[in-house]
């Protein structure tokens, strides 16, 4: 499936480790959105003039102000990002403090991301991080919290 | 010379009720009606018509306005007269200048056809060049801030709405965050706030509104 451009250039963690694209790219949701279950809307604190964002929710681009907003719906911090039975887990990713990016991990343990407005992947949870984030890679710096809440019966999607 | 200061009517509309200061100097009377416009008597008419620039009276409150004193009216004998309208010459040529710069900076010169066809083929290849140079770079980003913060989005949404119809053409063909820089650059908003993030309805409402407000066929 086509992602815009070479994904191991954006990711180069990835070479070192197996993915899957499994979705084409595009703009129609983001990481936050496919980390709710969501694939039609895009979610963001910054914009309410064109963006999601729950109204319970406080606004902030720090990686807290995302941890309350999944609160709401369920989830809590926790210690790891090993898979759990019954739990649906999410690893938030910030650099500099700066919520970038949130993977949601599947019941087979592996993680699987919305890379902004490009595919979504299935890959390992180390492989988004690298040294440098500078262009032409993705900025996601490193995984700040781990949450989880229980995983729902009708859960299906992967 | 003697000078003499009166008042007395010298226009229709002074006679009315308007009083003017005239000044007398020999074969020239200069009144300066209480309007502000320079009125002109006697001999003074051929003195207006070879050596004053017609100008001046459009200038003449202006220049009574900015200067807060009457160069002719400063200098009361003959030479003096011939001194004060060589200084008040000069402070409308200074005026002009400044005038000219001021219009320089709020109106640049018009551009020819051709040149103005040449600006807008150079911006828009630059356009081309900042939007595929943006979607580039930033499409890994989530979160709209760095996108939106982008160099090439950020001179985008400053060449304003000469823009316009190549971003709603740019979002029409291939998607993309561009709602920060249509409601920057045009001021409006037709996304209903139910619609929020629902990116296939913003791009079609946006693209309807374009339409009916002209900006794209």
């Amino acid at each position: 499936m086509p992602c815009l451009g070479d994904i191991t250039l954006r990711l180069p963690g990835l070479e070192s480790s197996s993915y899957e694209v499994t979705s084409d790219a595009t703009d129609h949701y983001n990481c936050v959105a496919w980390a709710m279950g969501e694939d039609d809307r895009w979610w963001s604190h910054e914009s309410d003039e064109d963006y999601y964002w729950p109204d319970q929710a406080e606004r902030g681009d720090g990686a807290p102000a995302y941890q309350a907003m999944f609160r709401l719906y369920g989830f809590e911090e926790c210690a790891d990002g090993g898979s759990e039975p019954g739990f649906e887990k999410i690893a938030i990713f910030a650099e500099e403090g700066r919520f970038t990016h949130v993977a949601r991990q599947l019941p087979s343990g592996r993680w699987t991301s919305k890379l902004g407005e490009n595919c979504d992947l299935e890959h390992e949870i180390d492989s988004l991080t690298h040294p440098t984030s500078s262009f032409p890679q993705y900025s996601y710096g490193e995984v700040v919290v781990f949450m989880r809440r229980p995983r729902r019966s009708d859960q299906t999607r992967t | 010379m003697t000078m003499s200061r009166t008042e007395t009517p010298s226009q229709p509309s002074e006679a009315a009720g308007m009083r003017a200061d005239v000044i007398h100097l020999p074969g020239h009377a200069l009144a300066f009606g209480r309007s502000g416009f320079l009125h002109h008597q006697g001999d003074f008419d051929a003195l207006y018509r070879s050596s004053f620039d017609p100008w001046l009276l459009s200038v003449g409150p202006l220049l009574t306005g900015m200067t807060r004193r009457d160069p002719l009216g400063s200098r009361p004998d003959d030479d003096g007269f011939e001194a004060a309208l060589h200084a008040l010459t000069k402070e409308v040529a200074d005026l002009r200048e400044e005038v000219a710069s001021l219009r320089e900076i709020v109106a640049p010169p018009a551009l020819s056809v051709r040149e103005q066809r040449q600006r807008h083929t150079e911006l828009f290849e630059e356009f081309v060049d900042l939007a595929t140079r943006w979607r580039e770079e930033a499409a890994g980003y989530s979160v709209i801030t760095p996108k939106v913060a982008h160099p090439a989005y950020l001179r985008i949404i400053g060449m304003g709405p000469v823009a316009v119809p190549w971003i709603l053409r740019e979002l029409e063909e291939r998607g993309g965050h561009w709602y920060v820089a249509l409601r920057s650059i045009t001021g409006a908003n037709p996304v209903p706030h139910k619609d929020r993030g629902r990116i296939p309805k913003m791009r079609a409402a946006w693209l309807a509104w374009a339409r009916e407000e002209g900006w794209i066929d």
